[in-house]
């Protein structure tokens, strides 16, 4: 009987597992858990890395996108165009990520079956379906735990949402609040980041001290996961207040702004930069509202030049500032669109043959993988789904997609247990 | 006009979108395209196979123009063709404009067409030789208020030919003097185009159609309504007509039994009477009674209307859109 | 196993203390006096005590007056919607549904378990009493493998959600018959418009991962089964003809007839039946003790099966026995599990090596709940004078959901946020509703005595329930004359360092 399964009876001998792995949540004793289970170089490879997610809400159009389909009577009206990889073609919608094609893999056969809003976004990201009892985490939840670093003095993982249409359906599931998203929804600027007026910079250090003093004799004698959780949010606080400028966008040379533009979603993705530059693990842009049942082909002409736009801008300048090779830029969807057209010009949801991309960090740059057939109805080549997506997107960032945490004595892995990450996605 | 005794005699199944159509007078022959890249000559009264079908442009279609023999097609590929008409032959094509071409219209004396374009141009053209004639740009910007890219959706010129009217996504509305290029009016209508800046962050809508009235002093303006839930064309169909001279708005009509955009607009020629063809999920024709000023008569059609050609003082229509062709035939 | 005549706290301390014996376990000292105070008026009214309760708590020289307080908090109206609030919780954390109206009522004319597990499951409103009973069902109704989990694992402890897919790897109590078998008496209820309805037929297939596609018994956890009418499959006519009902319904917004046979009514004879009440009585036993003990007597609550055995099997076998027994009684439960000598040990342990959590050898710490903490946090900024301090607490509580929402519902290893501590220190919410000037403040009440200490004691009397140590007194009182500048500013930061404290944040 294999370990994983026996461990899955709530004993009492596994508890010495579930507690390393709460005293390390709680930065107790940073990574004993971690270092029992993968080696130290796997360890230093994590360092330092981040991801970018560009969230398309609502359900890019893979034909508008990455996998068009010219001429054929579900591929609209659009063309499609050579991109820096001789043979590869993708949307003339895109022509600034059809040139700097060399960090991108594009993978054009995603079937993920699940073309509901709600379920499928939790789907995608988390890389499985919450079980009627137990809550996964999103990507950004485990790249925080991943990633980030116990005392870190930045956010770990944040998550900008602006639009009101989709949001929700992030969380950190079972590993809780401290790897919660710092969730942005009513401006660029975090809640509650900066000081208030009411009080001097002295007097907000002062009782800070105070409290920490409270806290040290609280401390003595007792011993609890979440009671050192506690202690590590508030010696967190000023590190992340000090944070408050990478939010600022006006603190980037307007040089750099005007590459981005003047979009709301540009200027997210130009923090999202600052943030990753700044050591911030995982920042997820959310751009909504791909949601095309009218007028698909005028709302593509709308949202994908920007997302090219910014795509490629965001690109170059991790680029430019050497970031990109630890720095792994996703944009994802919930689902894609159908190959039909409905009567009102529109494209409806559809799971079962979609892309997605993948740049930078780990990833074999300029490269394709997976096919669709000539109307873009099915997934005729290399046909994966969420599990083996994660997989591959947490082994490009030098984490086993394999690794257990423990909820309660249960051993939960990263990706649904024999998942494999694709081989030919990586570097 | 007996707007209310209009039948459907002809419903032809397609399977191609059609977002355009060219009568050839005097019989039931038309030259229609649209999705499938092809210009189609078809004959309803006998309906398959289509009479020729040939390959066009390298998109969708959305522009035909017929003159005598000339054949003039325009598309999304920003190109517009020549041809001859009784051969399919193709006598030259032009790298017109540098995006999508939305519309053409005819000159009333045949000498002349306008296109309009997402490079956000409007160009007059001669029939003949191909040659521009003329170019009106700056007026519509490239990007909206926003920074999203803008369309040029619709033209049309007004009886003599002396006028032509343009509009924008964003609901601008431009009257140039056709022989001078210079612009003589402006109008908005903004009702018609949906910038959505909380719940989706992007835009839906715009002005698809435009008629001057036989006495040149209206300009009628077809789209659709202010849209909650920008997925969708959920709002009525929208037409508001403006004494253009005075860039002044004097009626708004509201297709309440049909939601969706009005792609084409036509007057009666006796000017009290004014059509609106369009749709979304399914279609309408909705007449327009100026004198009452009100929708007099509303029409289901089977299909989403994207264009219609009217001939014999409307007592034939052709209506073309999404998978379907039908005619109607005023009793 | 003890006698039945044995008070539940008796046998808690009996068993309790047996094991520390048998494992050499030396347990923590008993809670003193206002620590013991402040623990118990949070498990049972939902906040802090505050300064005029816990200082006469401690001047009364009445030995009993440990029992006396638990009885007039159990007592209190304010218990009431407590309990009420913590059973909705653990009833509906996770669905976007409430049931409190139905809740608040059952409580309050306090009905027993049993009897509120039948009202859940038949959700019969029709008799006015149960109003809101169905809300259970409804939440979860369009999900039916969910229904029957969150069924299995609120009232038996069970979860049985991974035998859905598979036989249970290694628990053999559960395969998938198991799974499947409790689907089935919730396969024949369904939606129409706002009410629930249950079918007359119907029965559950599945595809065991090995052998071909199989029928499910109608069978509970014990292996019993029950074989109701309509085992068959209707007819296209019925179909048809239930169909137009369904619409008929629909459209005139009325209550589908209840079926002859309702298949939930069956589960519920089959699991209160005396011989196989147990799954039910420990369930309950279990979430009450991991409420008030902040572990249960099985971890996780909802592995409760044989191979996950509790860690004093005798005391639960006696607790459900005697839950069981004396009417599945909530107050009784609760009043003897909170009046252990056990539940009120010290959380802070000097010994050499800290107990393990399963022990409950000292108090273990347990993070406020939203709804403590928002009102715990706001009673804290009050200085209540007068004589209807009852009525002011009530309204201080029932104002305070909008700063307990900005709080994360404690789970099992429960993590607190960045967030948090942010919301603490800098928002403007905290500040105006903890930190308020003016009549009945703290701030007011604090700035205008005379000296700093007696503004200390003030301070950590109505924020954390008890007096002050000479350590705590100087601290403060340096503090507030270093920032003597602005006495209201300097008093308001003291109390900040207070509830920012983890003392506050947990029930300790």
């Amino acid at each position: 009987m294999s370990k994983i399964r026996k461990n899955y009876c709530g004993s009492s001998e596994h508890e010495v597992s579930r507690r390393q792995f709460l005293g390390s949540a709680a930065g107790g004793i940073a990574g004993a858990s971690l270092l029992a289970q993968e080696s130290l170089s796997a360890e230093l490879k994590k360092q330092g890395k981040s991801v970018i997610l560009l969230w398309l809400a609502g359900g890019a159009s893979q034909f508008e996108t990455f996998d068009p389909k010219p001429g054929a009577v579900t591929g609209g009206p659009f063309q499609s165009i050579q991109t820096s990889t001789p043979g590869v073609r993708i949307s003339e919608l895109m022509p600034k990520m059809a040139a700097r094609f060399k960090d991108t893999c594009v993978i054009r056969s995603l079937n993920t079956r699940n073309g509901d809003h709600g379920s499928a976004s939790q789907l995608m990201m988390r890389g499985r379906k919450d079980e009627a009892s137990l809550k996964y985490p999103d990507m950004g939840a485990v790249l925080a735990r991943e990633l980030g670093k116990p005392e870190s003095q930045v956010p770990d993982y944040v998550s900008f949402y602006l639009q009101t249409e989709g949001r929700n359906f992030s969380g950190s599931g079972f590993l809780g609040a401290r790897f919660g998203p710092m969730e942005l929804s009513k401006s660029v600027m975090p809640e509650n980041i900066n000081k208030p007026d009411h009080i001097s910079e002295i007097d907000f250090h002062d009782r800070m001290a105070l409290r920490n003093l409270w806290s040290k004799n609280f401390e003595q004698g007792r011993v609890s996961g979440t009671l050192a959780s506690h202690q590590q949010a508030y010696l967190r606080v000023n590190g992340i207040m000090d944070s408050q400028k990478l939010f600022d966008v006006t603190k980037e040379p307007q040089k750099i702004r005007n590459q981005y533009g003047p979009t709301q979603f540009a200027e997210q993705v130009l923090i999202a930069r600052r943030l990753a530059e700044s050591g911030v693990p995982f920042v997820r842009v959310g751009r909504a509202w791909w949601d095309s049942h009218g007028q698909n082909f005028e709302t593509h002409q709308e949202l994908v030049p920007e997302l090219d736009h910014v795509m490629a801008t965001l690109l170059t300048d991790l680029e430019d500032r050497g970031m990109l090779k630890n720095t792994l830029v996703v944009t994802l969807s919930e689902f894609g669109r159908t190959p039909g057209i409905n009567s009102s010009l529109g494209r409806d949801h559809f799971a079962n043959a979609w892309s997605c991309s993948l740049s930078g960090c780990g990833i074999k740059g300029g490269s394709v993988f997976g096919k669709t057939d000539e109307r873009g109805d099915k997934v005729v080549e290399g046909e994966i789904g969420a599990a083996r997506l994660f997989a591959t997107i947490y082994k490009a960032l030098g984490i086993n997609p394999q690794k257990n945490y423990y909820v309660g004595s249960r051993p939960v892995p990263l990706t649904d247990p024999g998942t494999e990450p694709v081989k030919e996605v990586l570097a | 006009m007996n707007y209310t005794s209009y039948k459907v005699d002809k419903n032809l199944n397609r399977q191609d979108i059609l977002f355009t159509v060219a009568r050839v007078p005097n019989s039931s022959k038309a030259y229609v395209a649209g999705s499938d890249f092809k210009i189609h000559e078809i004959d309803f009264d006998n309906p398959k196979p289509d009479l020729r079908s040939f390959p066009a442009h390298s998109s969708y279609v959305t522009a035909l123009i017929l003159k005598d023999d000339t054949l003039i097609s325009g598309a999304y590929d920003g190109k517009l063709s020549w041809w001859k008409a009784s051969t399919g032959e193709k006598i030259k094509t032009l790298d017109a404009h540098k995006k999508w071409i939305r519309q053409a219209a005819l000159s009333p004396d045949g000498k002349l067409f306008a296109s309009v374009a997402d490079d956000m141009a409007l160009r007059i053209w001669d029939i003949k030789d191909g040659k521009m004639v003329r170019e009106m740009t700056g007026e519509h910007k490239p990007l909206t208020p926003n920074d999203f890219q803008s369309m040029l959706y619709a033209c049309a010129f007004n009886k003599d030919g002396k006028l032509v009217a343009s509009a924008d996504k964003t609901g601008h509305i431009v009257v140039w003097e056709t022989h001078t290029g210079k612009k003589i009016a402006t109008m908005e209508a903004p009702i018609m185009y949906t910038w959505d800046p909380s719940a989706r962050r992007h835009s839906i809508g715009g002005p698809r159609s435009l008629a001057f009235s036989p006495d040149s002093k209206l300009l009628a303006v077809g789209g659709t309504g202010t849209i909650g839930n920008i997925d969708h064309l959920e709002a009525n169909g929208r037409i508001e007509v403006f004494n253009w001279e005075k860039s002044e708005r004097v009626h708004e009509f509201v297709t309440d039994k049909s939601k969706g955009l009005v792609e084409h607009l036509e007057f009666h020629p006796d000017g009290n009477i004014l059509l609106g063809a369009g749709g979304a999920g399914e279609g309408f024709l909705a007449f327009i009674d100026l004198k009452e000023k009100k929708v007099a008569h509303q029409e289901k059609a089977a299909m989403n209307i994207h264009a219609l050609a009217s001939t014999d003082g409307m007592k034939s229509l052709l209506a073309v859109g999404h998978h379907r062709v039908l005619h109607f035939k005023m009793a | 196993m003890l006698p039945p005549s044995t008070s539940i706290e008796k046998a808690i301390d009996y068993y309790i203390e047996a094991s520390w014996k048998e494992k050499k376990i030396k347990p923590a000292v008993a809670a003193d006096d206002n620590a013991w105070l402040r623990r118990v008026t949070l498990d049972l009214v939902g906040r802090i005590p505050t300064s005029s309760e816990a200082k006469s708590f401690l001047e009364d020289k009445d030995p009993a007056k440990k029992q006396k307080s638990i009885e007039k908090l159990i007592a209190s109206p304010l218990h009431l919607r407590h309990q009420a609030q913590e059973i909705e919780t653990f009833l509906m954390n996770g669905t976007k549904g409430g049931m409190s109206e139905y809740l608040t009522k059952a409580i309050a004319e306090n009905r027993s378990w049993d009897r509120i597990f039948k009202e859940i499951i038949l959700a019969d409103e029709s008799d006015a009493s149960n109003k809101g009973s169905s809300d259970f069902l409804k939440s979860r109704v369009k999900d039916l493998d969910r229904l029957t989990n969150d069924v299995s694992v609120a009232f038996f402890g069970v979860n049985v959600s991974c035998a859905q897919c598979h036989d249970h790897p290694l628990v053999h109590d559960w395969k998938q018959d198991h799974f499947y078998g409790m689907k089935s008496f919730f396969s024949r209820t369904y939606e129409v418009g706002n009410f629930l309805a249950e079918k007359e037929y119907g029965v559950v297939k599945f595809l065991p991962n090995k052998g071909k596609e199989k029928q499910a018994d109608f069978m509970f956890l014990t292996g019993k089964t029950v074989k109701p009418a309509g085992m068959t499959e209707p007819t296209k006519e019925e179909l048809k003809k239930e169909k137009e009902m369904v619409e008929e319904w629909k459209k005139n917004k009325t209550q589908p007839p209840k079926p002859k046979t309702s298949t939930r009514a069956m589960l519920l004879e089959l699991a209160l039946a005396k011989e196989d009440r147990d799954f039910f009585a420990k369930a309950f036993v279990n979430q009450t003790w991991n409420r008030f003990y902040g572990f249960g007597l099985v971890m996780p609550l909802d592995q409760m099966h044989s191979e996950n055995p509790p860690s004093h099997p005798e005391l639960m076998n006696w607790l459900a026995r005697d839950f069981a027994d004396n009417g599945f009684n909530i107050p009784r439960l609760v009043k003897g599990m909170v009046s252990s000598k056990v539940y009120g040990l010290s959380s802070r342990y000097e010994g050499e090596s800290t107990p393990l959590a399963k022990d409950f050898a000292m108090a273990r710490l347990k993070p406020l709940t939203p709804m403590q903490m928002g009102v715990s946090l706001r009673l804290a900024g009050q200085f209540l004078t007068g004589n209807d301090q009852d009525k002011k607490i009530d309204e201080i509580s029932k104002g305070s959901k909008g700063l307990a929402d900005q709080f994360a519902q404690p789970t099992e290893d429960f993590q607190i946020g960045v967030t948090e501590a942010l919301f603490f220190s800098n928002s403007n919410r905290f500040q105006t509703e903890c930190l308020g000037e003016g009549k009945d403040k703290l701030v007011t009440a604090m700035t205008s005595l005379a000296t700093p200490e007696e503004q200390a004691d003030l301070a950590v009397w109505s924020v954390l329930s008890r007096a002050a140590t000479s350590d705590e007194k100087s601290v403060i009182a340096g503090y507030l004359k270093k920032h003597g500048a602005n006495p209201q500013d300097a008093s308001k930061q003291v109390l900040w360092s207070l509830m920012a404290s983890p003392e506050f944040r947990f029930n300790h």
